[in-house]
């Protein structure tokens, strides 16, 4: 093998990623497995970081972590209820950087969950569900899309949760299985099927463990694939409508149907770039190889590099072996579901069923409730958009705060002793009127300004507030026996054996 | 022409690159340089000062591990308490040092037991923080004098006699825990079965015992506990000290126990636990043996201990009884050895001493070769069959003279 | 603007429509038919999921002898039940909370108080406490407090009429005056 010859098999498999040509940068898109993800060419507003803040792309790289740290958690965790608990007390002491990987799985884990969340309220914020005019596209199918993935990313967190058996881990899955159970009629049924018997035991284990590390990620992937792929057909991300507008002013006439590379190579027919009026030309565009690439390679490099920085820092818990005759006190699910918790101590019905399945619901029907298509791409859509999202920030901290001190000072059971229905107190309770208020909310500014998009910001904005308040309270403000502790008030010292 | 990628953009990129590399090192770091390397590579110095003739290769390297199966366990400890089980190193400082009470591996040995059975801590870990488990959430600290000084600074109960007594807990008293065994005492003295049930009977009065160790810290009602030690052990202390200042309304008598009598109580009751699980092997004072009859106990302690003993040990007896000696045969398949001398003259026309000393027949064969006996032992074997002839001859004649003068 | 924008969905043909010949109805009835047996194939799948058979501590089992019982009250920790004794007279009571499943701790009274909880007078020994979100029960199980949205369970109690232990059954819940008298 000569020199020449290396160079020549390196130069065939390099070239796709240091193109010298424009030519070559799109040939190299349809030649290459894994650049044909990407488009030939891209937006230079899509491109910028404010755009987009690369939020999708890092909770992807975070996931693609999970997955590689969490195969090879799998060959050393066992999912048996005898096993599990000193399979990882070994992995922390006694395998070579066992440490390391459960911890960088964890903080992944968390970060991930994290993630989806700030990457739905940026793709809210700038109105990037909203379908577009110029072009009508499915983006609004695809926030459902992306509704789902939250839901299943709850999912997988929360099937994790419980793998490591101890009694954090086991009476976390208590709480959320019972919160489950809260559903009228199908509740304990739902219940039943999630723990594969009566109680948490083995079956259970080895339901969550096949869910955590088969099902859910590999429907995960698959989702996640429908989501970039809706993303390539509706011609990359919602601000290049912007670039739509732009063509459109400089050529008013209906758009040309043009050529499109796409992977079976130059085709004519009805995809978005060929009605698109936009041209990518040197102005508004760059090649995707290399620019995009090296973007994306420099977005993966700082995760990873931030996520093992965080894992040499933040221990992994890991509490006393699962006992299911005894209950820590607190007795708490994981944080993404403590907001849940919270509202569920005011009524398991209302906090644990219905105000969850409105949400999921209300985020899914937001493209469709919302039909107005200005600024899309644009943070808070313009300066009203700016002051109702304001507006709703502190309607949201006000009302959150005051039904937080409403439940501390005057529960309802206290409020009205003598009445012993249970429906009652499903339906008046601070859970129900943060729900009405909020909706109330909605309304109001819906009338006042007459746009269902700013009414939506108001809302949205006010959802976040609270759901940052609820989920503060229920991990740092509440004690033991479910008590409120300010933050400068030590909880009461747990008692030991010895 | 294409546009070039910004040279910032690639700083950024090298930047990042930086800070993988970084982390990952430092990653790399804190794994490969654990404390125990440091211990262990002292060891073999100190064994090198205090020894001449070890080979430094011969001593253990890497982790080192004992599993007890048995007992579901697993003991890092002597990754670092490199000297426990030798002789010689009771000078030196721990890590290296040799056991306190070296004669405990006598009937402990460490395979079998490992060291967190008894002294507590977390078997699993290699550093020595996470080891000796004073970490949150492991409830099996270590039992030793710093524990056991947070109750008594000057005189620190030995808290191990706590897992002694799981094990030895049905012993009247056990060898090396004067602590357990004085509180024993006041169980069979101060009347506690009157009102508790303790190892299976007792009274109803009060709460059964039988696994008070392993209530749950919290199980415990602490609000009237007013001290710095929020314990399940402390609370056993005070309660024991004065009941009805801990349970108020409680009946139960205040007997005025001295702290270290009353450290003795708790650590008594805190072994109390659930011993389902432990095999029989590990419990002392199970004997797995056919019940016998009390006769037969003592006719099998004469056949061992009485003058017959040499016929038993050399298994003589397995064929002939020796009624003389009370031995008896469990085949008969040879004759009586006590009429032996009269025996073998019928049949062989020999002495005893020819007989043993040049055999025939079946005889022959089992001197050669399966009892093989030196000539002392036969010298042995012919006076006591000498004096078992004696015997029956003599018992004869007095049953001969009884029946003559009798009836 | 209107007249800019482009319909990006797919064209579909204006004949849809049954196709009326026996070709098409053939060729509903093997779709009909392959739906069913997409049905019946996935049946197994999940049914299998569903346990028959549960490695679980069973629902009907001895505490052991009535006069082992001290008077009061008596929880035993891995059942989570709690039992009481009046002389003669035993029930029990669950000690798991209605709301997430917490196990409850008995608060007892310095001294028993008759109580009268909706309709029925008892003599209290104490009530029921949550740790986990301060959910409150009287004596006889009425959740009074927190988020508990039912009363505690109470148990059926029998005597075995092979050893004549105290045998409760978790399975078969039963009212709160419910008195096994021995």
């Amino acid at each position: 093998m000569s020199l020449s010859k290396i160079a020549g098999i390196w130069e065939k498999l390099i070239w796709p990623w240091r193109p010298e040509s424009n030519r070559e940068a799109g040939s190299g898109i349809v030649a290459n497995f894994l650049l044909h993800w990407f488009p030939n060419r891209i937006s230079l507003r899509s491109l910028a970081f404010p755009a987009s803040l690369y939020l999708g792309t890092i909770t992807f790289v975070v996931f693609l972590v999970l997955t590689v740290t969490g195969v090879i958690l799998m060959f050393l965790y066992v999912p048996s209820v005898e096993r599990a608990y000193w399979s990882l007390k070994d992995l922390d002491h006694a395998v070579s950087f066992g440490w390391l990987l459960r911890r960088l799985h964890r903080i992944s884990a968390h970060l991930m969950v994290a993630l989806v969340f700030l990457h739905m309220f940026r793709v809210f914020l700038t109105g990037s569900y909203k379908a577009g005019e110029i072009v009508k596209s499915a983006r609004p199918f695809n926030w459902v899309l992306g509704v789902s993935l939250l839901v299943l990313t709850l999912l997988l967190s929360f099937t994790g949760y419980l793998l490591p058996w101890d009694q954090l881990a086991f009476w976390a899955i208590t709480v959320g299985t019972n919160i489950a159970a809260a559903v009228p009629y199908v509740g304990e049924t739902i219940r039943q099927f999630l723990l594969g018997g009566t109680i948490i035991g083995q079956p259970t284990l080895i339901r969550f463990y096949v869910l955590h590390c088969a099902l859910l990620p590999l429907v995960l992937f698959a989702v996640a694939a429908w989501h970039m792929w809706r993303i390539r057909k509706d011609g990359g991300l919602a601000i290049v409508e912007e670039d739509r507008k732009e063509a459109l002013a400089r050529e008013p006439q209906a758009p040309k149907k043009s050529k499109t590379y796409s992977v079976l190579g130059i085709a004519s027919g009805t995809t978005v770039q060929v009605n698109d009026p936009t041209t990518l030309n040197e102005d508004n565009s760059v090649p995707s190889t290399p620019f995009l690439t090296v973007r994306i390679l420099l977005i993966t490099l700082l995760t990873v590099a931030v996520s093992i920085g965080l894992s040499l820092v933040i221990q992994a818990p890991l509490e006393a072996a699962a006992n299911p005759e005894v209950t820590p006190n607190p007795a708490k699910a994981p944080w993404y579901f403590l907001g849940l918790q919270e509202m569920v101590g005011y009524s398991a019905l209302m906090g644990g069923v219905i105000v969850p399945t409105i949400v999921i619901l209300g985020l899914m029907l937001i493209p469709f409730l919302d039909r107005e298509q200005k600024g899309i791409g644009y943070w808070f859509t313009d300066g009203p958009g700016r002051k109702w999202g304001v507006f709703g920030f502190l309607f949201g901290l006000v009302t959150t705060c005051g039904c937080l001190a409403l439940a501390l000072l005057a529960p309802m059971r206290s409020i009205f002793p003598t009445i012993e229905s249970q429906v009652f107190f499903d339906l008046v309770n601070p859970a129900t009127f943060l729900l009405l208020l909020f909706a109330g909310m909605y309304f109001v500014v819906l009338k006042k300004t007459d746009s269902t998009r700013y009414a939506a910001i108001a809302t949205f904005c006010a959802f976040i507030i609270a759901f940052v308040i609820l989920t503060y309270t229920g991990t740092a403000l509440r004690g033991p026996n479910w008590d409120f502790f300010w933050p400068w008030q030590a909880w009461p010292v747990h008692p030991t054996a010895l | 022409m294409m546009k070039k990628i910004s040279q910032r953009e690639i700083l950024l990129v090298l930047f990042a690159a930086v800070a993988i590399l970084a982390v990952g090192i430092a990653a790399i770091v804190y794994d490969t340089a654990p404390e125990w390397k440091y211990y262990q590579s002292e060891f073999g110095a100190i064994v090198a000062e205090t020894f001449a003739d070890v080979d430094p290769a011969t001593l253990p390297s890497g982790v080192q591990q004992i599993w007890v199966e048995k007992l579901d366990r697993v003991d890092r400890c002597t990754t670092c308490h490199l000297g426990v089980t030798w002789r010689g190193l009771e000078d030196v400082e721990q890590p290296w040092t040799t056991h306190p009470i070296p004669e405990i591996f006598d009937n402990h040995p460490i395979e079998d037991f490992g060291c967190t059975v008894c002294h507590g801590g977390q078997g699993f870990a290699l550093a020595e923080y996470d080891a000796h488990g004073f970490v949150k959430h492991w409830e099996e600290p270590l039992l030793s004098d710093i524990a056991g000084s947070e109750y008594d600074p000057r005189n620190p109960p030995p808290l191990y006699e706590v897992q002694c007594n799981f094990c030895h807990r049905y012993e009247r008293s056990t060898d090396g825990t004067p602590y357990i065994n004085q509180a024993k005492e006041f169980v069979r003295t101060k009347g506690c079965k009157i009102c508790h049930v303790i190892n299976g009977d007792g009274g109803k009065l009060g709460p059964d015992l039988t696994r008070e160790g392993d209530k749950h810290a919290e199980g415990f009602d602490f609000s009237n506990l007013v001290s710095e030690q929020m314990t399940v052990f402390n609370w056993h202390i005070k309660h024991f000290q004065s009941p009805p200042t801990i349970v108020p309304g409680s009946i139960m008598p205040e007997m005025n126990f001295q702290s270290h009598e009353a450290q003795g109580l708790a650590m008594l009751v805190m072994s109390w636990r659930d011993d389902e699980d432990l095999p029989r092997a590990y419990l002392p004072g199970v004997e797995l043996k056919d019940e016998m009859t009390p006769e037969e106990v003592e006719r099998d302690r004469r056949m061992r201990e009485g003058d017959g003993a040499f016929f038993v040990e050399h298994n003589c007896f397995v064929c002939h009884s020796i009624k003389a000696y009370d031995i008896q045969s469990p085949t008969d398949k040879g004759p009586d050895l006590s009429l032996a001398p009269d025996d073998v003259r019928a049949r062989f026309n020999k002495t005893v001493e020819e007989f043993l000393f040049d055999p025939t027949g079946t005889m022959k064969i089992i001197l050669e070769s399966q009892i093989v006996l030196t000539d002392e032992e036969k010298w042995q074997a012919i006076e006591k069959i000498m004096k078992a002839y004696d015997i029956v001859k003599n018992r004869a004649a007095e049953a001969e003279a009884a029946a003559a003068s009798g009836s | 603007m209107a007249s800019n924008t482009v319909n990006n969905e797919v064209r579909v043909s204006s004949d849809a429509g049954a196709d009326p010949t026996r070709r098409g109805f053939l060729g509903r009835l093997t779709a009909a038919v392959a739906a069913v047996g997409a049905l019946v194939a996935g049946w197994p799948l999940l049914r299998s999921l569903v346990p028959n058979v549960l490695y679980e501590p069973p629902k009907k089992f001895r505490i052991g002898a009535p006069e082992n019982f001290q008077e009061g009250v008596t929880f035993l920790e891995e059942h989570r039940i709690f039992l009481f004794r009046d002389s003669s007279n035993y029930h029990a009571v669950s000690g798991i909370c209605t709301h997430l499943g917490c196990t409850v701790k008995f608060s007892p009274f310095t001294l028993p108080q008759e109580e009268t909880v909706r309709q029925f007078t008892y003599r209290a020994l104490g009530e029921f406490h949550c740790p986990c979100h301060g959910s409150k029960f009287r004596g006889e199980g009425t959740n009074y407090a927190g988020p508990a949205p039912r009363p505690l369970k109470c148990f059926h109690l029998e005597l075995s009429r092979a050893t004549g232990e105290l045998v409760v059954d978790v399975a078969t819940e039963v009212s709160r005056d419910f008195r096994l008298v021995v």
